[in-house]
């Protein structure tokens, strides 16, 4: 008898706890797809709310800081681009309080700097642009494996290179690499960063075509 | 385990397998698992369709909007612990629909508002009207603005930033040079020290890290310019106060300036710069959470010396050596610092003076060590604790033909502040300084008569507080007193400020600034009399600035009352008697600077201009009248322009400054001639060679003008009953400096433009 009531119970909890990961499915996705859609705000507030409930869970901490940098980056915002940005660093922080060493919220750490840096270029470039590589460098050794950093290092670099005049080559090389890896990428579970393929392709294929 | 494949993700599997591992073994296991599966399938569709029954759906709507009544789109509306919710339209509305029942809790929360909780029914949260307070914890908040430029990340307050104060042209590396370029300021380029508003250099005080710095200038010959002495590249942010400044700080009468230094740098790199005057060698080192920066100079003004036209006949040229480090260590909540610099100058020059017909030999030496540790961390989420030690070694001796005169200085800076964040809208800091003073002064001549030694000894104990009240996001009040205890003269003084912002528009903001300062006398009239009290100033500020983006209008209309100077008379030329603190003065003016960094493309400018009435009766004039290093009017133009093509910025820097007082005893009357306008154009280069090397080269006054800083007069009048005269001018009518600067890294994207 005792063990019955054991197994009620557990399969109860069972039963909560599942209905509770699909909440979290079911919110996660439907924010990704407001994203896809083309409204990051109204993603990043169901973010938000799913960071409010999912107190030891990076991923939506990850994913606030993720479209507020992507947003910026893409020039899309211009007036409220600072406080964005401020908000992406308070939830990256709040991620990293959650994982630590953790080799995408560094690349994240490295977007939101270079966000920052296409700000005010002289200025920022100048103070970041040392710790952005750094970050990068640290988020490859913390995770061989990762392609992101790879990719987003060689990136950042041939920006770099073509405003100075150097040679990119090597940085190219370096996204054949990041690409290898992208192959044999396997996301440990379903809203796990996996990202950054297509662009990488594309700028491989821009170098191919000049 | 297969029989789980339906689980969506690795990590449940693992969940689920840790859950049924019993204590009895595998085989009990497995049939609970079949078991489980089959329950768990019905139970599951009957948990859903009950769900389904029983929740109806709860509709919620309503408006978001702020105090007046405008509505705040893109808040964040949702019901607590779940992910039931929605972000508020372009009109401030929100509807969404939720499965939860009863009461509970909604949350509204938005950017730059505070969060709004509300406890209800969830079937009556229908037609809800919330109202968001604004947060002052925004960017866009009220700052006091009051008497400081700040040149650092803070953009609210930053009228310069880093790389500003080193690529001015004709500052050359030197921040204090910069900061001459801003408002508030005068001319006295012979000096080199910073004139704020109508005080001289020594009504200013530095600090590193928050704790004093004792001698900030090298020392250098008669009417040759110093530099202020710590390299710009160590610093991260730097606070110029022209006045009106918190009460954490004293001992100035006029302004002070707060120099920060780098917290952790990125990466390890050496640096390598050849220039014009000397060299200099680098090194950042890196560690886990200690890094260490060093930095070694040497510096030979001999080529400018040759190619000088002065007066000036160089025995031995300017040369110094100097060598700084910081050593920096992060604690879990907080941030140790370590600074320490040394320098070694020396040089030997004869100057022609007016008063005697062979030139004058005048020899120094000059020691300095300064050591600065610090330590800035919290405690809790509530409190942060502010605390250091800065300690300063100087020996100077001075040869004037056979009189040798040395000083030997030593100064201590205790400090320890705590801080309380209670709100966001009320923060108080409450904290103590000591200081120590002790110099010997001894003056040899071969005639033992006029040998002496004098001494002075002095501690200061103050305590300060200070508290930032916030009514709104526009509307902020500074209040702050210190008290301060001098021990050679058993006085106590009690100095209260108070600071004002409202903003006026969404750009735009006034604020007010009120304060007394004291100052104890330089220690050349303590050494000589120890009887003096502290001279005294009182300031009122009022400043507009209107920041739109890339772009700063900053007006501030000022005047300062000073009280308790020294006054003194001069019987001769070394005989000084009668010393009482009877001396008064008066300063006001309006400085305005506008800052554009935007109209033009990769062009940036900043104007400056700065009006100036001050008057005094100190020292031994004989009346209230002009000083002789105040200018009326100052004009700076400062431009910059960066050219893509060329991977270069080319900078010119336009200075004028109208005529300086200077008493001519042949006419009547005290200190009323003026000499002529100063003017100075410089212009420089800075190219990036390559993303490691930088070539920079800077000239002054490329015009060629005459400047004419003041005038000699001979203390005898010659045999026609006039006193002869001589112009004081520069040592040299133009400076020429290049250099190249080379950064070795393991990371080639870092370069030495910031050591420009």
């Amino acid at each position: 008898m005792k063990k019955i009531t054991l197994l009620i119970l557990l399969i109860t909890s069972q039963i909560l706890m599942c209905s509770a990961q699909n909440k979290y499915e079911k919110g996660m996705s439907e924010a990704l797809q407001l994203w896809g859609n083309n409204k990051p705000m109204e993603a990043i507030a169901l973010f938000e709310r799913i960071a409010a409930n999912e107190n030891d869970n990076w991923l939506p901490n990850y994913y606030i800081g993720l479209i507020s940098a992507t947003e910026v980056l893409s020039g899309r915002v211009k007036e409220r681009a600072s406080s964005l940005l401020d908000k992406a660093q308070i939830n990256l922080d709040k991620a990293k309080k959650i994982s630590s060493n953790n080799s995408e919220l560094l690349c994240l750490q490295a977007r939101i700097n270079t966000a920052w840096v296409t700000l005010d270029p002289m200025n920022n470039g100048q103070k970041l642009s040392a710790t952005i590589i750094a970050d990068y460098r640290k988020a490859i050794l913390l995770n061989e494996n990762n392609p992101r950093p790879l990719y987003l290092l060689a990136e950042y670099q041939i920006h770099m290179c073509k405003w100075f005049g150097n040679d990119t080559k090597p940085f190219y090389e370096m996204i054949k690499t990041s690409l290898k890896k992208f192959d044999n990428f396997k996301a440990p579970s379903v809203f796990y960063p996996n990202w950054g393929k297509e662009r990488a392709s594309l700028l491989l294929k821009a170098q191919d075509e000049n | 385990m297969q029989q789980l494949q339906f689980s969506s993700s690795t990590q449940q599997l693992r969940k689920y397998s840790f859950l049924m591992i019993p204590a009895k073994g595998n085989f009990v296991s497995v049939n609970y698992q079949y078991l489980y599966l089959m329950l768990r399938t019905t139970l599951v569709f009957f948990f859903l369709l009950t769900t389904q029954f029983l929740s109806a759906q709860n509709h919620i709507n309503g408006k978001v909007c702020d105090k007046k009544g405008n509505s705040i789109p893109g808040a964040n509306v949702y019901i607590n612990n779940t992910y039931d919710g929605a972000s508020t339209n372009k009109n401030g509305e929100f509807k969404f629909s939720t499965q939860t029942n009863g009461e509970q809790s909604l949350i509204i929360s938005c950017i730059g508002y505070m969060n709004v909780s509300l406890k209800k029914e969830v079937s009556e949260m229908k037609n809800l009207s919330i109202v968001l307070k604004e947060s002052v914890n925004t960017l866009d908040a009220v700052v006091i603005t009051a008497g400081s430029f700040s040149a650092g990340d803070n953009s609210k307050i930053t009228a310069l930033k880093p790389l500003d104060v080193l690529t001015t042209a004709g500052a050359a590396g030197n921040y204090i040079a910069a900061f001459q370029s801003l408002p508030g300021t005068s001319t006295v380029a012979e000096s080199g020290e910073l004139f704020i508003r109508g005080g001289n250099g020594s009504e200013s005080q530095t600090f590193i890290d928050g704790m004093r710095v004792f001698k900030p200038y090298t020392s250098t010959a008669n009417n040759m310019p110093s530099r202020g002495r710590y390299s710009a590249t160590l610093f991260k942010g730097m606070t110029f106060s022209t006045g009106g400044y918190s009460a954490e700080y004293g001992q100035a009468l006029s302004g002070i300036l707060l120099l920060n230094t780098k917290d952790k740098p990125a990466e390890e790199s050496t640096d390598i710069s050849i220039m014009s005057v000397g060299a200099s060698l680098g090194k950042v080192m890196k560690k886990n959470k200690d890094a260490l920066s060093l930095n070694v100079s040497y510096i030979n003004l001999a080529p400018y010396n040759g190619m000088s036209s002065s007066k000036d006949e160089w025995k031995k040229s300017p040369e110094s050596i100097s060598g700084e480090s910081v050593y920096r260590h992060q604690f879990k909540k907080g941030l140790f610092k370590f600074y320490s610099g040394f320098g070694y100058t020396n040089y030997h020059v004869l100057q022609k003076t007016i008063n005697y017909p062979e030139k004058l030999s005048f020899e120094t030496q000059e020691k300095d060590l300064y050591l600065n540790t610090s330590y800035k961390g919290s405690i809790n989420d509530k409190w942060i604790i502010n605390t250091g030690i800065s300690y300063g070694f100087n020996h100077n001796k001075n040869q004037i033909n056979e009189k040798i005169i040395t000083d030997k200085e030593q100064n201590g800076h205790l400090k320890f502040k705590l801080k309380h964040l209670a709100s966001e809208q009320f923060k108080i800091s409450i904290g103590a300084d000591y200081f120590f003073t002790d110099i010997t002064q001894k003056v040899d001549l071969s005639d033992p008569i006029w040998k002496k030694k004098s001494l002075l000894k002095n501690q200061l104990a103050a305590l300060y507080t200070e508290t930032n009240i916030f009514f709104s996001k526009n509307t902020v009040v500074n209040l702050g007193a210190r008290g301060e205890y001098s021990d050679y003269n058993n006085s106590i003084h009690f100095a209260p400020r108070v600071s004002i912002a409202q903003k006026t528009s969404q750009y735009g903001q006034v604020s007010f600034a009120w304060g007394e300062f004291y100052q104890l006398a330089a220690s050349k009239h303590l050494l000589k009399n120890q009887d003096l009290k502290e001279e005294k100033s009182q300031q009122f500020l009022l400043n507009y600035q209107y920041n739109p983006e890339k772009r700063l209008l900053r007006a501030e209309l000022f005047y300062k009352k000073y009280s308790d100077l020294i006054k003194y008379d001069l019987s001769d030329n070394w005989n000084y008697r009668n010393y009482t603190n009877r001396g008064y003065g008066y300063a006001k003016g309006l400085d305005v600077l506008w800052k554009d960094d935007k109209s033009i493309r990769n062009f940036k400018y900043w104007i400056s201009y700065s009006y100036l009435d001050t008057e005094r009766d100190y020292q031994n004039f004989p009346e209230k009248a002009r000083v002789n290093f105040s200018n009326k009017h100052n004009l700076s133009i400062v431009g910059k322009y960066w050219i893509p093509s060329l991977k270069s910025q080319v900078g010119m820097s336009y200075k004028f400054a109208s005529g300086r007082p200077y008493n001519n005893p042949n006419e009547s009357g005290f200190m009323k001639q003026e000499t002529k306008n100063y003017t100075n154009l410089s212009l420089n280069w800075s190219w990036l060679i390559s993303q490691q090397t930088i070539f920079y080269c800077s000239a002054t006054n490329i015009l060629s003008q005459n400047n004419i800083f003041s005038y000699d007069y001979s203390s005898q009048a010659n045999v026609n009953g006039k006193y002869n005269r001589e112009a004081i001018r520069p040592n040299s009518k133009h400076f020429f400096f290049a250099g190249l600067f080379i950064t070795i890294s393991s990371n080639k994207k870092k370069n030495q433009l910031d050591n420009l």
